[in-house]
């Protein structure tokens, strides 16, 4: 395998010869609208996305029915024979 | 050896669906023919890993009976229809053709498999791959090989090569396959099938198990076009289970019999960089059928349409673009079979010996040359020259594509470099296998509706193809020029498979 490697590698080196443009790291071919919903939006009821920062862990678990050692406790979803 | 050809006179999905809603057919025969003829052929062709007989049969009852009650179960009433297995079916295996996943079972159903269900279709089995769907010939599977059924000594393509035998014998009208870099069109190329890729976007890949996030994309395999646009029109649709399906509505009926008697004012780019005089690398492989490329050309003329030739020059740099990116997703994407959630664990009495043991043994050499090439070009000091630069070629060839198709309607090149190879002629030869894919990873890297359709035989007897690509979104303009060209070609070979002894015991 590690002479196919370096033949793989060396293929893949060839890239150096081409035109690139310079982009963002997440850029996708498809464009994505904001995951962020502003209150005037057309369909939306509720208010503004606004980014905050992270509630507490302690105060999140305390607003859960059931927690055990820093999670959430749910019901169970999948029968035992999907695991 | 190469069967001898007889005319197709199977009935296509569209056919089939209309002859059971008329109640001229009933499901239970419509699964019946399909799968006596899975059994007739599968000894010889290994397309499929799982056959779902019993739950077939009850579920085309259950079809009878809701039209018996003046239901209408919808427009693929009736269809057996085959599924790749990196797609979900609740219940069953989701193997991937990996031996890590040899035993898992899906707990869920892909988007895209309820969604045939949803108009009717009825799943016959699922269908052989290439590991993890990274493979060019259907030969990387843990369970075994796929053959072509045109010629058993050859490779049908990949990874969706299960897919593509099981529509090319004729035991489904429709097959789900997922390309990513031409893993639907380049098996449907090899076997004499029509093979779309939908724009990146059109189709939920909820269910879909990833390789490649930024490319993957399930798409149908049928015999006619318009069996393509027809299972397309069920497929699209948003998902909000998976956000980057933003698929507007699709129209794609024009794609089949009501589709354009002709291409007369139609303008169609031909890729310089992609002709068979054009492209040479690697040594090994040779473009043999540029005759079959001129003649598809004159097919296009003979429709009335413009042929211009256009210029990509990023077109040449898409196969290493390719292999550095979805190399690159594949390593993260499959960091989770780790031995722990998934698939086979190997007992060790260390948590890393766990982790490098089940990888070791779970993982072929073609995944796990995959995962060591994503990982290198992830690397600290090698990310920039690798993964950042096949990013930025690859931004810059999908600008260069768009460009091009602002000039014209569709784009056009071959599928392949030229027929089915032999088996085992490129297994110890990567950078052959992975050139198969030369013609089909622009369209991917680009997010591009692609469909290969099938332009005649070459000296071997061989199906030749043809790739027709649009712009994001614009699958009837696609569909449509394949459908004219599907017509003016007027493929109707196939492979003769009556029965295994006509083979000789050849498998």
């Amino acid at each position: 395998m590690a002479s196919q490697m370096e033949e793989i590698v060396a293929l893949v080196d060839r890239l150096e010869g081409f035109d690139a443009v310079e982009i963002e790291s997440g850029t996708a071919v498809a464009e994505r609208e904001a995951a962020e919903r502003e209150a005037d939006e057309p369909g939306w009821t509720g208010a503004s996305d606004v980014p905050a920062p992270c509630l507490p862990r302690e105060q999140v678990l305390g607003e859960a029915a059931e927690s055990r050692q820093g999670f959430f406790v749910v019901p169970r979803v999948l029968p035992p024979e999907a695991e | 050896m190469t069967p001898a050809r007889r005319p197709g006179a199977v009935r296509t999905a569209g056919e089939t669906a209309a002859a059971v809603r008329r109640g001229d057919l009933t499901a239970v025969e419509s699964v019946a023919a399909a799968l006596g003829r899975l059994r007739e052929t599968e000894p010889a062709t290994h397309a499929f890993l799982d056959v779902l007989e019993d739950q077939a049969r009850e579920r085309a009852e259950e079809i009878d009976r809701r039209i018996s009650r003046g239901d209408d179960p919808g427009p693929l009433a009736g269809v057996p229809v085959a599924i790749k297995d990196n797609l979900a079916l609740a219940g069953h295996r989701l193997t991937c053709g990996s031996g890590l996943l040899a035993e898992h079972r899906a707990p869920f159903t892909a988007t895209a498999v309820e969604r045939l269900l949803d108009a009717g279709a009825i799943v016959v089995g699922k269908t052989n791959l290439d590991e993890f769907a990274m493979g060019s010939s259907g030969e990387r599977s843990a369970f075994g090989p796929t053959r072509n059924p045109w010629d058993l000594g050859r490779v049908p393509g990949g990874s969706s090569s299960g897919s593509a035998t099981a529509v090319a014998s004729g035991v489904v009208p429709l097959a789900l396959g997922s390309d990513t870099g031409g893993s639907v069109r380049q098996p449907a190329a090899f076997c004499g099938a029509v093979g779309l890729r939908p724009t990146w976007g059109r189709v939920s890949r909820w269910g879909l198990v990833a390789f490649a996030s930024s490319m993957d994309q399930v798409g149908p395999l049928t015999r006619t076009v318009s069996d393509a646009a027809l299972a397309v029109s069920v497929l699209a649709g948003p998902d909000t289970r998976d956000a980057t399906c933003q698929s507007p509505d699709c129209e794609p009926e024009g794609g089949g019999s009501a589709g354009d008697p002709d291409l007369t004012g139609w303008t169609l780019g031909a890729i310089e960089e992609l002709s068979p005089e054009a492209v040479s690398e690697p040594a090994s492989e040779s473009v043999s059928e540029s005759g079959g490329w001129a003649r598809a050309l004159d097919r296009f003329r003979s429709l009335g349409a413009e042929i211009v030739e256009v210029t990509v020059p990023n077109a040449t740099a898409a196969l290493p673009a390719y292999q550095v990116v979805s190399s690159c997703e594949a390593s993260a994407n499959l960091a989770r079979y780790e031995g722990v959630r998934y698939g086979i664990r190997a007992e060790t009495g260390d948590l890393r010996e766990l982790y490098v043991e089940s990888r070791s043994r779970g993982f072929g050499p073609e995944v796990q040359r995959r995962i060591l090439l994503g990982t290198f070009a992830l690397a600290k000091g090698f990310r920039d020259a690798y993964y950042s630069r096949a990013q930025g070629v690859r931004e810059a060839l999908r600008r260069q594509l768009a460009a091009a198709l602002s000039t014209v309607d569709v784009l056009i090149a071959p599928t392949a470099p030229g027929g089915a190879f032999r088996l085992g002629e490129r297994l110890d030869d990567p950078l052959a296998m992975y050139g198969s894919d030369r013609f089909t990873v622009l369209a991917s890297l680009a997010g591009l509706p692609a469909v290969a359709v099938p332009s005649g035989l070459d000296g071997d007897g061989l199906p030749l193809s043809v790739q027709i690509l649009g712009r994001r979104f614009d699958e009837l303009r696609v569909l449509r020029a394949a459908a004219a060209f599907e017509r003016a070609v007027g493929f109707t070979c196939r492979p003769a498979l009556e029965t295994p002894e006509v083979w000789g015991g050849s498998r």
